[in-house]
């Protein structure tokens, strides 16, 4: 996580009292945040403000069984990872979708670090959802392993592993290793 | 991307693609309210009609559920708490008899019901244990036959029929079982 990003105790809003503003006012200070995480998970920008609005819906609609309010980055953490889940639980559309973002590699290397760039980003998005997520949880969010394997619903050794195949697999490609 | 650090800023960098100006959260608030007053206006509907229906319904089902029987054996062909009418169907040689059963103040009235002209049926009971002979289908009419009461109100009978021309231990034999309970 950035060390602009701003912690959970500030964000913490307490609900009931003009709920209707502070509720405005906890998507305003963690919407931005949510779309950073669900563009690392999709690739796409239009997608990602889709499952952060989505995941604040369901938070809205289930607001009165949210026994703490504190929590809700992680629970906007673990609904955004779950939609982008579902969203790719389809292998139909996965591959359509990984085939897109793969013609898109190739265009515009004018600049030296681009083509290393774009094809590392070809490379994470080509990864399975999970493996995906848990590497953008450890490195990007810089959750440990035990919060990863509640978020992702597996077991820590399992995430250990998936975030191993992940980075193995980073590695496979050549411009990346040099 | 040889060390985690490596990771780590590639990620940061793909982070900040795109540009994120200020977020308006009023278009997404009102969606949010309206999704929850249509969520909200779904289940109370649906909670209304379901009490509706309960309401409407209820006494009905109540009244058309039947009291609970005594425990039957799997076999059991015909449940009626006085009047049950059997068929054997029979084996080999034997022959349908139509049997009607009632149970009456003084015993089970038995109605020995001559399906097949010619032929003759026995007719029998088995009740706690021991077999009752009922009689002989007539070839030419019915026959009444009153079996007395033990005094118990539920009786758990079985009605066989046998063909008597077939004698012998494998010999076919044909059981209904069934519960009657007392007027």
């Amino acid at each position: 996580m950035t060390p602009e990003r701003e912690t959970t105790s500030a964000a913490v809003v307490p609900f009931g009292v003009s709920h209707r503003s502070r509720l405005g006012e906890v998507y305003a200070r963690h919407a931005p945040e949510g779309i950073r995480l669900a563009y690392l998970l999709t690739g796409d920008r239009a997608l990602a403000e889709d499952l952060v609005q989505e995941a604040f819906l369901r938070f809205v609609g289930r607001l009165h069984f949210v026994r703490n309010p504190d929590a809700f980055e992680g629970y906007l953490r673990r609904t955004i990872v779950n939609l982008c889940k579902n969203h790719f639980r389809h292998r139909a559309v996965e591959r359509s979708y990984l085939a897109r973002h793969a013609g898109q590699v190739v265009e515009g290397r004018a600049d030296p670090d681009v083509p290393t760039y774009e094809t590392i980003r070809a490379a994470l998005l080509a990864l399975p959802v999970r493996q995906r997520a848990a590497i953008v949880l450890r490195y990007y969010e810089d959750l440990p392993e035990g919060q990863i394997a509640e978020i992702l619903g597996c077991r820590p050794a399992t995430v250990r592993s998936l975030i191993a195949r992940g980075i193995e697999a980073l590695r496979q490609i050549p411009e990346v290793l040099t | 991307m040889n060390s985690d650090d490596d990771v780590r800023r590639f990620l940061d960098r793909m982070a900040a693609e795109p540009g994120y100006g200020s977020v308006d959260p009023a278009p997404v608030l009102a969606r949010a309210h309206r999704r929850l007053a249509r969520t909200t206006s779904v289940l109370g509907l649906a909670g209304v009609t379901l009490v509706a229906a309960i309401v409407m319904l209820g006494p009905n089902l109540l009244q058309a559920s039947p009291a609970p029987a005594p425990a039957v054996p799997a076999a059991a062909v015909a449940t009626t708490p006085q009047v049950a009418r059997i068929t054997c169907l029979g084996h080999g040689r034997s022959h349908l008899d139509s049997t009607t059963v009632a149970v009456q103040s003084d015993g089970l009235h038995v109605a020995i019901i001559q399906d097949h002209p010619g032929r003759r049926g026995q007719v029998f009971i088995r009740r706690s244990g021991w077999m009752v002979s009922v009689g002989f289908s007539d070839p030419d009419h019915t026959r009444f036959r009153t079996v007395p009461s033990v005094g118990a109100r539920v009786h758990h009978v079985a009605i066989g029929c046998i063909d008597p021309s077939i004698v012998g231990s494998s010999t076919p034999r044909e059981f209904h079982r069934l519960t009657l309970v007392h007027p």
